[in-house]
C-alpha cells in the first residue's frame, strides 16, 4: 500500500483525483490548502501532488518547504498546474515530476508510478 | 578776314619763323594760297576766330605746330597714280634709259617727295620688270625722299592696306608683294631697290648722276622762286639727257632753257645739255644746319672750278673774234644769247624797255634783210647769206653782207641756235650801187619805180610788222591767259589733293561710324531681346504724360495698340481695378520719387506697379517710366504657403500625436504641446535640453532604440513601433514611435499615445489567459472523470456506454486542444513562447507520433521515409506538436481512403521534414495565407471542417523560434506537402 498526498483547493478535481488511484493499491489522502502540511504533523506519505495554485501557501513553496525538511525530502512531489510553465517552476521547487493541466488520467498514473518506483 | 593785311602777314610770318624753328622745315617758299587754307583749317579745327589769335596759340601750345606741320605736308599718293603717265615711263622712258646703261653702271632715279612711298616702289616695279629678262641688266637704284618724317617711316615699312593696294594688277600684286593678315607687305627684293630718306630738295643738296627725277604734285605747293630754284636743282641732279618726270599740272615753263620736252601731255621732260651747269645756292638757308659750312665750301670750290673752265673758253672766243667778222648767236626765237665783241656797232637799242630780240636791236637797215634771210635760213634748213647791204654807221656808210648758218647737226648741243655773222666787204658794191644809180632815162625810171616799190614794200613790211607787233602782243595775252590757267589747274590739283585726303579721313570716319551702328545695332537687338524675354509690362510716358514707347507685355494690362503712341494715358482703358496711376504719375514728376504699390487686374491677376522718372543720360527728367511686374502666381503661391503653413500648425498642434524635432545626434530641438503633455515637461525642460532620449526611454527599451535611431540614420525613417515612454513623475505611458527625415541632419518623430489602447489590449490578453487557464482545471476534472468512467464501463462491459464515454472523451480532448491553442497563441502574440531545446533525434519523435496518431486513423496509411539524418537542437514537445498538427491536417483534409507520406532528410545546415498528402489541396490564391491567426479556408469543400485556425500559425511561430522555415506546396484536388526545416545550431537569443 502506498500512501499518497494530493493538495489542491478545487474540491473538483480533488474528488475526481480520488477515483484515479486503485483504493486497493494507494491510499490517497486529500488536504484543500498546503498549510495543513506546514507541521509535520501528519504521517507522512510515499508521494506528494500539489496543486501549484493553492489558497494560503502557494505549492511552489510548499514544494520548496517539504524539500528542505530533513524529514520529507527524500520524499518525492509531482507538481500539477495549468500553467505553461509549470515545467520551469517545478524544476526550480526541486520536484520530482510536473504535469501541466489538463491531462489525461495514463499521465497522472504513469507518473505516480514512475515517481512510487512501481 | 577783317584783320588789316599787315598783321596778318606779320602773323604769318611768325607761323612759319616757328614752324622753321621747331620742326626745320621752311615754309616761305610755298604758295600762299594753299598755306593759308591748310592753316584756316587748323583755325577751324581749334575754334578760333583769326590768324592772329592761331599765331598766340601755336607759341602756347606746341603740340598743335606738329599738327600744324601734318596738314601742310599732305602725302596722299597711289600705286601708278596718273596710269597713262606710267604707261609712257613703262614704254619709252625706261627702256631708254635701261639700253643707255652697260652692266656696271647702275640706273638712278630719284623720287623726290615720294610721300608714303607708292610711287617709288611704282618706280620700282617697273624697273624690276624691265630688268628681269635682261641678261646683265644695269642695277637699278632708287632712292625716295621726303620732308615728312612720318610718310618715310611708313614708306620705309612696306606695309599697304588692301585699299592702298587696289590700283596695284594682281599679277603685280602676286609678284611684289606678300600678303600679311589684312594688308599687302612689299617683298624684300623690291625694298632693297628703294632707299628711303629724310630730305628736303628746297634746302639739302641734291643726288647726283641720276637717269631719272620724279617729282609729282609737289611743284604746285611751290611758289614760282622755288620752283625755278628746284628745277635748276634737278636740271644740276640729272646726266646730260636725264629725264624728269612731272604731276600732271606741272611744267618746266619756267626754267625751258633746261629742259626738252618729252611728252606734254605725261609731262615728261629731259635734261637739256647747259653751258652753265651749276646747282643754285639755296637762298634760305636753314639757320641750324650743321652741314652748312662743308656744303658752302663745297660749292665755291665747284663754282670756281666752273669759272675757270669758262675763262679759258672765253680767252680763246676772244682770241678768235679778234681776227673773225663780228658775230651773233640767236635761239630759235631769235633772241640773242651771244654777241661777239666787234658785233656791239650793228646793234642799236632804242627807248623802252630793253629787249634782246634780234629784230628789236638791229639796226633798222638791216631788219628787212635779215628777217628774210632768217626766214628763208629755218625753212629751207640751210645756211643763207644776203649780200650787199648799206648800213650807215655813226658817219660812214659800210657796205655788209650777212650770213645766217643756223646748226642744223642733230644732237649738237647748239642744235637749234642760229650764228649771224655781219661781213663787211669792200668798196666793190658800193661801185655797183653808183654803177647802177649813173645809169640812163629808162634806167633812171626803172630805178624810180623800183624806189617807189622800195617804198610801198617797205609800207607793207611797216604794216606787216605792225600786225606782227599786233600778233606778238596777243600773243603775249594768250601767254599769260595760260599762265593763269596753269596756276588755276595748279590750285585745283592742290584742291584736289586736299579733298583726296579729306576723303581719306572721311572714310576712315566713316569705316569707325560703321563699326559704331553695327555696335548700335547690336546693343539695339540686345535690348529689343531683352525687353521681349523679360516680359515686364512697360510704359514710357513724356512730361504731359502722353505715350511715348511701351513694351509688348503691357498689353496684358492696358488696351495699347503700336497706334497709340502720343496719345494721353487717360485715353488709354485699362483692366486694372485701381484707378490713380495718373496721380501717382504726377506725383512722381513732383516728387522724383520712386512709387511701388500691388494692384490687381479685373480678371484677378496681381502686379506690382512701379512708377519711376524717366531720366536722361543728362539727367534730366522727360517723362515717367510705369512697369508692370506679374506676381500673380507667386502671390498664389505665397496664399498657398500661408495655408499650407497654417494646416501644418494645425496639424502640428494637434492634442493626440506628439511631434518631436531632433538633430541627428540626438539633440532634441523642438516638441509640440501634446508631446509635453504625455510626456509630462514643459518648454522650460525643452529648452534646457532636459527632455533627452536616454531620459524618455526605459532601459530595457534602450535596444529597440537604438536598433530604430540606427536604421533612420541609414534609410531616413525608422519603421513604426511600439515602445514605452518615461514621463517626467517616473510614470510610464505607452506610444506608437514612427521617425522620418526632414531635412539634413535632422528628423521630426510622431508618437501617438496608445497608453488606452495597450491598456484594453493587456485585459483583452489577461482575459483570454485567465480564462483559459481557468478553463483548465474543469477540463482536467471532466477527462479524468470520462475515463474513470470509461475504466468502469470496460470492467462492467457495458460496451454501449463504453462507445457513449468515449465519444464523450474525444469531445474532452478537442476541448484540451483547443484551449491549448488558445493559450499557445496567446503566449506567442506576447512574445511569451518559450523552448526548452534538446537534443533530438527526428527520426525517432516522427515515429513516436506516427504511432500515437495512428490510432485516431484506420482508413489513412502513415508512411514514414526516413532519411539518414543528424540529432538536431530543439524543443521536443513542441516539435511533436507541430508534427501532430501537420500529420492530423493531412488526415483531415484526405477524405476517403489515402496514403500519407511523412519524409526527412539532411539538408545545407539542417533537416528537413516533408507531410505530404493526397487530399483536396488549397487554392493557388490562399496558399499565403495559411500560416495566419485564427486563419480558415473558407471553401466550399472545406467549410465543414472544424478547427479554430490556429493550429498553422501556432506550428509556423513554433519553427520560427527555432530558426527554421515552414513551407506548403499545394495544387487544388491533387494534395498539399507541407515542410519544415530546423538549423543545426539554435541561435542563443532565440533560446
Amino acid at each position: 500500500m502506498k500512501h499518497i498526498i494530493i493538495v489542491d483547493d478545487d474540491v473538483g478535481v480533488l474528488e475526481a483525483f480520488q477515483h484515479v488511484f486503485d483504493p486497493e493499491k494507494y491510499e490517497v489522502t486529500i488536504y484543500t490548502s498546503g498549510n495543513d502540511l506546514l507541521n509535520n504533523r501528519y504521517r507522512l506519505p510515499d508521494l506528494y501532488i500539489l496543486d501549484k495554485q493553492l489558497r494560503g501557501i502557494d505549492g511552489f513553496d510548499l514544494c520548496r518547504h517539504l524539500k528542505n525538511q530533513p524529514e520529507t525530502k527524500h520524499i518525492p512531489v509531482i507538481m500539477i498546474s495549468a500553467s505553461p510553465d509549470i515545467t520551469k517552476l517545478a524544476e526550480l521547487a526541486e520536484a520530482d515530476y510536473s504535469l501541466e493541466k489538463p491531462f489525461g488520467l495514463k499521465a497522472l498514473r504513469d507518473a505516480a508510478d514512475k515517481c512510487l518506483n512501481l | 578776314m577783317e584783320n588789316r593785311p599787315e598783321a596778318q602777314q606779320g602773323a604769318l610770318r611768325q607761323i612759319f619763323t616757328q614752324l622753321r624753328v621747331t620742326t626745320g622745315h621752311d615754309f616761305s617758299n610755298y604758295k600762299r594760297a594753299t598755306l593759308l587754307r591748310r592753316i584756316e583749317r587748323r583755325i577751324t579745327v581749334r575754334n578760333l576766330p583769326d590768324l592772329i589769335t592761331y599765331s598766340n596759340y601755336l607759341q602756347e601750345h606746341p603740340e598743335e605746330i606738329n599738327a600744324l606741320l601734318k596738314d601742310l605736308l599732305i602725302s596722299v599718293t597711289n600705286f601708278f597714280r596718273d596710269k597713262r603717265a606710267f604707261e609712257t615711263l613703262e614704254q619709252e622712258i625706261l627702256p631708254a634709259i635701261i639700253k643707255s646703261k652697260s652692266t656696271k653702271e647702275p640706273v638712278r632715279i630719284w623720287v623726290a617727295g615720294c610721300a608714303t612711298g607708292e610711287e617709288a616702289y611704282s618706280i620700282a616695279m617697273l624697273c624690276a620688270e624691265h630688268t628681269t629678262n635682261i641678261m646683265d641688266a644695269p642695277k637699278v637704284q632708287v632712292f625716295a625722299t621726303d620732308i615728312d618724317e612720318e610718310a618715310i617711316a611708313h614708306a620705309r615699312e612696306g606695309f599697304y592696306t588692301i585699299n592702298d593696294a587696289v590700283d596695284v594688277s594682281p599679277e603685280r600684286l602676286r609678284r611684289f608683294f606678300n600678303k600679311e593678315g589684312v594688308g599687302y607687305r612689299i617683298r624684300r627684293e623690291l625694298r632693297e631697290m628703294v632707299l628711303f630718306a629724310n630730305h628736303n630738295f628746297i634746302k639739302d643738296p641734291p643726288f647726283s648722276h641720276l637717269d631719272l627725277v620724279s617729282c609729282r604734285n609737289v611743284f604746285i605747293y611751290l611758289n614760282n622762286t622755288a620752283q625755278e630754284r628746284v628745277m635748276e636743282t634737278f636740271h644740276f641732279a640729272l646726266n646730260q639727257g636725264g629725264y624728269l618726270f612731272l604731276g600732271t599740272s606741272e611744267s618746266v615753263d619756267s626754267s625751258d632753257k633746261l629742259y626738252d620736252i618729252v611728252s606734254r601731255e605725261q609731262h615728261i621732260f629731259k635734261s637739256r645739255p647747259a653751258t652753265v651747269r651749276t646747282y643754285p645756292v639755296p637762298d634760305s638757308v636753314p639757320a641750324l644746319h650743321i652741314d652748312q659750312p662743308v656744303f658752302a665750301m663745297h660749292n665755291k670750290e665747284r663754282s670756281n672750278k666752273l669759272l675757270q673752265r669758262f675763262t679759258y673758253g672765253d680767252l680763246h672766243q676772244r682770241l678768235l673774234e679778234e681776227y673773225a667778222p663780228p658775230s651773233l648767236i640767236i635761239n630759235e626765237d631769235h633772241e640773242i644769247v651771244h654777241v661777239s665783241e666787234k658785233a656791239a656797232p650793228y646793234l642799236q637799242f632804242t627807248g623802252g624797255e630793253p629787249s634782246r630780240n634780234l629784230f628789236k636791236v638791229v639796226r633798222q637797215e638791216l631788219r628787212l634783210e635779215l628777217r628774210s634771210a632768217l626766214y628763208q635760213a629755218l625753212q629751207q634748213k640751210m645756211a643763207v647769206e644776203s649780200k650787199g647791204l648799206k648800213v650807215k654807221l655813226d658817219d660812214r656808210t659800210e657796205t655788209i653782207n650777212i650770213h645766217v648758218k643756223p646748226v642744223l647737226r642733230e644732237g649738237d648741243i647748239a642744235h637749234g641756235y642760229i650764228l649771224v655773222i655781219f661781213e663787211k666787204t669792200e668798196k666793190e658794191d658800193g661801185n655797183k650801187e653808183i654803177i647802177i644809180r649813173s645809169d640812163e632815162a629808162i634806167s633812171r625810171h626803172l630805178e624810180d619805180e623800183l624806189l617807189r616799190f622800195k617804198a610801198q614794200l617797205r609800207n607793207s613790211n611797216e604794216q606787216h610788222e605792225f600786225q606782227a607787233e599786233e600778233l606778238k602782243a596777243s600773243n603775249e595775252e594768250l601767254q599769260a591767259m595760260n599762265e593763269e590757267l596753269r596756276s588755276v589747274a595748279e590750285e585745283l590739283e592742290t584742291s584736289k589733293e586736299e579733298l583726296q585726303s579729306m576723303n581719306e579721313e572721311l572714310r576712315t570716319v566713316n569705316q569707325e561710324l560703321k563699326v559704331k551702328i553695327e555696335e548700335t545695332k547690336l546693343a539695339g537687338n540686345n535690348l529689343q531681346n531683352l525687353i521681349n524675354s523679360a516680359s515686364i509690362g512697360t510704359i514710357f510716358l513724356d512730361r504731359t504724360l502722353r505715350v511715348a514707347m511701351f513694351t509688348p507685355a503691357i498689353r496684358e494690362v492696358f488696351n495699347l495698340l503700336p497706334g497709340d503712341i502720343g496719345r494721353p494715358l487717360s485715353d488709354i482703358t485699362h483692366r486694372l481695378a485701381y484707378n490713380g496711376i495718373l496721380q501717382d504719375a504726377d506725383k512722381v514728376l513732383e516728387k522724383l520719387a520712386i512709387i511701388e504699390r500691388e494692384v490687381s487686374t479685373t480678371d484677378e491677376r496681381i502686379y506690382i506697379m512701379r512708377v519711376l522718372p524717366y531720366r536722361t543720360a543728362e539727367d534730366s527728367i522727360n517723362g515717367v517710366v510705369i512697369t508692370f511686374v506679374d506676381i500673380t502666381s507667386r502671390k498664389r503661391a505665397e496664399d498657398n504657403l500661408l495655408e499650407s503653413k497654417k494646416r501644418m500648425d494645425r496639424a502640428f498642434s494637434i492634442e493626440t500625436v506628439g511631434i518631436v524635432f531632433f538633430k541627428n545626434t540626438g539633440e532634441i530641438t523642438g516638441a509640440n504641446d501634446a508631446f509635453l503633455r504625455l510626456s509630462g515637461y514643459n518648454r522650460k525642460d525643452l529648452q534646457n535640453g532636459s527632455i533627452r532620449r536616454d531620459v524618455l526611454t526605459p532601459p530595457e527599451y534602450m535596444p529597440q532604440s537604438n536598433k530604430a535611431t540606427t536604421e533612420f540614420l541609414d534609410s531616413g525613417r525608422s519603421i513604426p513601433y511600439e515602445k514605452e515612454y518615461i514621463r517626467k513623475d517616473g510614470s510610464r505611458w505607452w506610444g506608437l514611435f514612427a521617425a522620418t527625415r526632414v531635412g539634413e541632419g535632422e528628423g521630426v518623430e510622431f508618437i501617438i499615445d496608445i497608453s488606452e489602447q495597450k491598456l484594453l489590449q493587456q485585459q483583452k490578453e489577461d482575459f483570454i489567459a485567465i480564462a483559459s487557464h481557468e478553463l483548465k482545471t474543469p477540463v482536467t476534472s471532466i477527462q479524468v472523470y470520462t475515463e474513470v468512467l470509461q475504466e468502469e464501463f470496460e470492467r462492467a462491459n457495458d460496451k454501449k456506454s463504453v462507445d457513449l464515454v468515449s465519444k464523450l472523451n474525444a469531445q474532452v480532448i478537442r476541448l484540451k486542444d483547443l484551449i491549448v491553442d488558445l493559450l499557445d497563441t496567446t503566449r506567442i502574440v506576447e512574445g511569451k513562447l518559450t523552448l526548452k531545446p534538446e537534443r533530438v533525434d527526428m527520426n525517432d519523435l516522427i515515429n513516436d507520433h506516427i504511432a500515437e496518431l495512428k490510432m485516431i486513423t484506420r482508413i489513412h496509411q502513415l508512411v514514414f521515409k526516413p532519411g539518414k539524418i543528424r540529432p538536431v537542437m530543439a524543443d521536443k514537445e513542441r516539435i511533436g506538436q507541430v508534427l501532430t498538427n501537420l500529420i492530423s491536417n493531412a488526415i483531415k483534409y484526405t477524405p476517403g481512403e489515402g496514403e500519407i507520406v511523412i519524409t526527412s532528410e539532411e539538408i545545407k545546415d539542417g533537416i528537413k521534414v516533408t507531410v505530404k498528402d493526397k487530399g483536396i489541396g488549397i487554392p493557388a490564391n490562399l496558399l499565403s495565407n495559411v500560416f495566419d491567426r485564427f486563419y480558415r479556408i473558407h471553401n466550399d469543400k472545406i467549410q465543414n471542417y472544424p478547427g479554430m485556425g490556429l493550429g498553422l500559425y501556432i506550428c509556423a511561430a513554433i519553427i520560427a523560434r527555432h530558426g527554421g522555415t515552414i513551407f506548403v506546396e499545394s495544387k487544388e484536388e491533387k494534395g498539399s506537402a507541407f515542410s519544415f526545416t530546423i538549423p543545426f545550431s539554435i541561435k542563443q537569443d532565440q533560446l
